[in-house]
């Protein structure tokens, strides 16, 4: 939500506009509540500050928020940070919409670090396959890793070429 | 060393695997190859059957034919250069009576005891004794006359006691060598004893035959020309018949056939090239498959080739061997039409033993060469891709659909997309045509029966050109069976794909059997439009007259031409669409 | 040991241009067993054909121990692939028509190799993939994991330079699959350079380094990174 806020200050509505846009289906059960909660939150660890209070033209007014420095610092750190082995799914798609948006981290580069990791580490699960007979116990538990690993390989290819092209559209 | 064991292992491999594909090469060049050899081989084979029979029966290098008594014979025996003879022997010429026919023969009286020069060998029965006659065996023959059987000869009668061959006179129809001056008639030939001759004779002139050996028997011409002085013989009239001149006349009675033989072995052979040449391309996906394998393990083009060849190669140079064999065996049945001879095999001479290997050759090249060529220079990637080279989209169903019937429309689709194989189709079908042409023009040419005197005797001649000619059109006929066969197969298997795709969208297995038959009617037909012609003129350049071609039977000829090529066709298409359609197309998938 | 330069191959013309291999560099150092993988149509079985010289490149090199084979003619490369290099096919392509030691021997007796020794060399190598007691069998009388064992030791019986994998699994179940990886693992160990091609993630992460292609480019290369966490947190659901 942070990374939302580094290409320009919003409020609140407007933030919960765009989780949504990029969830989909998916972000369904997030609601106002929640954005402001942890806005709230936010602003309380410093991260981000209430800017202005917009005055629209009808309706309520609604409080602008923006990043801080520090806040900015935890984005990029955020976005460095490698999802794991096995990573979140709704978290790393977060996480590449945010490097688009925000402009901080390129989402190919994110998916390529991904990919490399799990690809080293499913190389290990593999070798330590190979190492079993086949159709014994642990080989079964170590097919199954390394069938959610490929899963998770097939859906990075999936990302890598929707936000190369993207990306590629942006540039031209 | 390496490269030949991998050829042996592939092709011993695949004769072992397909062992009908190995077999139809070898049929078709087996009948090719026999039918030229027994065409090259018949004159050699005549003349060695005559040596034979000379061997035999101590046959005479001249014969002199004398007229009444003269001192000639006498003075004849002690020539130079003669080393043995025989006679003077009286003979006359005359109509005999045996078996119903009255016929004109020889009648040569001879010595009960066996004669240093000229004994006809018995073949069935005893030598002549009083009262008891024998008969030249293809005179015998063509009358059915049999041992026992009563000959009349100026009213009286005599008993076949055997039937013999000789080499001092040519043999039957030309065998009566006892009718002294003028223009010589076709006749027989019996013996009796001397005395049965005087006393059968009734006062005819008669002639003398006197048989000679010679201490040199190629020099026939020096010697008869050493006895033709007017010196040596005076004024009386003499004959002189050299075994040289006998074999020319006993070949000539075969030479005829030699080109109905040597035509009908190569329009066999371009059948057989036709059928071999359908074959490969029904191993054509084979083929590539293997020479992109081939390739990707480190074989050169030209090894690729050698495999490829090598499948080939074996069967056609076995059925050369084999129908040389074959040829040789077959030769002297018709080597002598009337039976006069002693038949013996001789060996093929070196040049039917070329002609022969040349055939089996260009026949496995003609049809092999081009796809192996092709799949040996063809891209390992592409060759391994896939096995055939055939383009796997499905035949467009739709448009002209409606306005032609399924099956043509099927038809001319697989024609479109393969105009090779019915351009082979069609070949095949011009061989057949044109050498079934050329037999019923020679059917409605009636032999001509020969005239003997009274009654007349058929043609041996004209019976055994019969013989080879139906012989040659059987094999003919066979072998486009056996084209037809093949090429329906491999259409019915290349058009595996299209032809499945068709009858998932509805196409009935009858529209299938009737497409493919179609393929096979629409490539005959041009084949018989260039057959037929080609099959007069074929006949017009063999034969010396060229009677009207029989337009009735002609035509009907063609229409079972037709009807065989739809039926043979119905088969192997009947046998794919016996198959459930999904086979098909899983078999396809890698 | 293998090295492309600039590689492409390109079908067609005009409008109808595929580039089905673009402009690719890579390079494979002696001892390494490289997979290259990427969805079916990218390029990668193209760039296998090229490298190992089933086919020519449109323009670009291919250099293979230090020879360039990109414009050698057809029967040297025949000699290069009989002696330098071994296939492995996603098809098996083993003659059916011969055993599966006399499929073994076939490259051997192609390369000139006695009859003696190549027999001796085709055992010496079923033994190795296991298949020591099905030496006479043919083809079609072996399972497709068995099938492709005699393969791999087909492609090996001229211990060649490198040895090319065209989707190897690509027709086998896992048990089967699991064999093959332990060969080619088995291979890795003993120094054999090894190029293959797959679409199937866990085949290419055996490898020591994983090339992507899409579109008949080359998009990641990741390097040689052998070791990585401790299985267990690899394998623990909270990791």
């Amino acid at each position: 939500m942070l990374a939302l806020l580094v290409k320009e200050p919003s409020h609140g509505y407007d933030l919960r506009r765009r989780l949504s846009n990029a969830l989909g289906p998916v972000g369904e059960t997030l609601n106002a509540g929640q954005i402001y909660v942890t806005l709230t939150r936010l602003e309380r660890a410093g991260l981000v500050v209430q800017e202005r209070e917009d005055d629209p033209t009808r309706g309520p007014r609604r409080k602008v928020y923006a990043l801080t420095p520090p806040g900015r610092d935890r984005v990029v750190e955020w976005l460095a940070e490698s999802a794991g082995t096995k990573p979140d799914v709704a978290e790393f798609h977060l996480k590449l919409v945010a490097a688009a948006v925000s402009g901080l981290a390129d989402p190919r580069a994110l998916v390529a670090g991904q990919r490399q990791e799990l690809m080293r580490s499913l190389g290990q699960v593999q070798r330590a396959a190979l190492e079993q007979a086949p159709e014994s116990e642990p080989w079964v538990l170590l097919e199954g890793v390394a069938l959610r690993m490929q899963a998770d390989l097939r859906w990075l290819d999936v990302c890598e070429r929707v936000w190369s092209a993207r990306v590629g559209r942006a540039e031209r | 060393m390496g490269h030949l064991l991998v050829i042996w292992r592939l092709a011993v491999r695949d004769i072992r695997r397909y062992p009908v594909e190995a077999l139809i090469p070898l049929i078709a060049v087996t009948v090719a190859v026999a039918t030229l050899t027994v065409g090259l081989g018949l004159t050699t084979s005549t003349e060695t059957a005559y040596v034979a029979t000379k061997e035999a029966t101590a046959g005479p290098d001249v014969i002199a034919t004398t007229v009444g008594d003269t001192p000639l014979p006498e003075k004849l025996s002690h020539a130079p250069g003669v080393v043995a003879y025989a006679g003077p022997y009286f003979a006359f010429s005359t109509t005999i009576r045996v078996r119903g026919f009255e016929v004109r023969s020889a009648v040569e009286g001879r010595d009960k005891t066996a004669a240093a020069v000229d004994q006809p060998v018995v073949t069935e029965g005893t030598w002549v004794e009083d009262g008891g006659a024998v008969i030249e065996r293809g005179f015998a023959q063509v009358m059915g006359v049999r041992v026992r059987d009563v000959v009349t000869v100026n009213g009286r009668s005599l008993t076949i006691v055997g039937i013999a061959v000789s080499a001092a006179s040519g043999v039957y129809p030309g065998s009566d060598n006892a009718q002294g001056r003028g223009p010589t008639d076709r006749g027989g030939k019996i013996w009796v004893t001397a005395a049965d001759a005087r006393a059968a004779s009734g006062g005819a002139v008669g002639v003398r035959l006197l048989y000679l050996k010679l201490a040199d028997p190629a020099a026939t011409k020096d010697f008869v020309r050493s006895i033709s002085t007017a010196d040596f013989r005076g004024d009386t009239w003499t004959h002189y018949a050299t075994w040289q001149q006998v074999v020319e006349e006993d070949t000539r009675m075969i030479r005829f056939m030699v080109p109905t033989l040597v035509v009908g072995g190569w329009l066999i052979a371009i059948a057989a090239a036709v059928g071999l040449a359908a074959l490969v391309t029904l191993r054509a996906a084979r083929y590539n498959r293997r020479a992109g394998l081939l390739k990707a393990v480190g074989a050169t083009p030209s090894t690729v080739a050698a495999v490829l060849l090598a499948q080939t190669l074996p069967s056609a140079t076995a059925a050369a061997v084999l129908g040389l064999v074959v040829g040789t065996f077959v030769a002297p049945q018709l080597t002598d039409p009337s039976a006069g001879l002693i038949s013996t095999v001789s060996a093929p001479t070196f040049g039917t033993i070329v002609a022969a290997a040349v055939l089996a050759l260009l026949i496995a090249l003609a049809s092999t060469l081009g796809p192996v060529v092709r799949a040996a220079r063809r891209s390992t990637v592409s060759a391994l891709a896939d096995g055939s080279a055939e383009s796997s989209h499905a035949l467009g169903l739709s448009g002209v659909m409606a306005h032609l019937p399924t099956s043509l429309l099927l038809g001319m689709q697989l024609i479109a997309r393969r105009p090779g194989r019915a351009l082979s189709a069609c070949f095949g079908t011009a061989a057949t045509a044109a050498m079934v042409t050329a037999l019923m023009i020679f059917r409605t040419q009636t032999i001509r029966p020969l005239s003997f005197g009274v009654s007349s005797l058929e043609d041996v001649r004209g019976v055994a050109l019969s013989h080879v000619l139906t012989g040659v059109t059987l094999a003919l006929g066979a072998l486009s069976i056996l084209n037809t066969l093949v090429i329906g197969w491999s259409a019915a298997h290349q058009a595996r794909r299209p032809l499945t795709v068709a009858r998932t969208l509805g196409a009935t297995p009858g529209q299938i059997v009737t497409a493919l038959c179609v393929v096979q009617v629409l490539a005959a037909l041009p084949g018989l439009a260039v057959g037929v012609p080609t099959g007069l003129f074929l006949y017009w350049i063999v034969s010396v007259e060229m009677p009207p071609p029989p337009v009735t039977s002609l035509v009907i000829a063609a229409l079972a031409l037709l009807l065989t090529v739809a039926a043979t066709a119905a088969l192997p298409a009947w046998a794919h669409t016996r198959r459930p359609a999904g086979v098909f197309l899983k078999s396809d998938a890698v | 040991m293998v090295r492309a330069v600039g590689l492409s191959k390109v079908y067609g013309e005009d409008e109808s241009l595929v580039r089905a291999v673009d402009e690719v560099d890579l390079e494979v150092p002696a001892g390494q067993t490289l997979a290259v993988i990427g969805a079916s149509g990218c390029g990668k079985s193209t760039l296998l054909q090229l490298l190992g010289g089933l086919d020519r490149p449109s323009y670009g090199q291919v250099w293979l121990g230090g020879r360039r084979i990109d414009q050698v003619g057809e029967r040297a490369l025949a000699r290069l692939r009989r002696k330098a290099i071994g296939f492995v096919f996603q098809a098996y392509h083993l003659m059916d028509e011969l055993t599966a030691a006399e499929n073994v021997q076939l490259p051997a007796l192609l390369a000139g190799v006695s009859p003696r020794t190549a027999r001796r060399r085709a055992m010496e190598l079923l033994d190795r993939v296991g298949l020591g007691d099905r030496a006479r069998r043919l083809p079609a009388e072996l399972s497709g994991g068995q099938r492709q064992r005699v393969a791999v030791a087909r492609a090996l019986v001229n211990e060649p330079m490198v040895v090319f994998a065209d989707e190897p699994t690509g027709n086998l179940d896992s048990a089967a699959t699991h064999e093959i990886l332990r060969l080619f693992a088995d291979l890795r160990a003993r120094g054999q350079t090894l190029v293959l091609v797959t679409h199937d993630e866990r085949v290419a992460a055996t490898a020591d380094r994983v090339v992507s292609m899409r579109d008949g480019m080359v998009t990641s290369d990741t390097g040689h990174h052998p070791g990585g966490r401790p299985l267990g947190t690899l394998l623990s659901w909270e990791g």
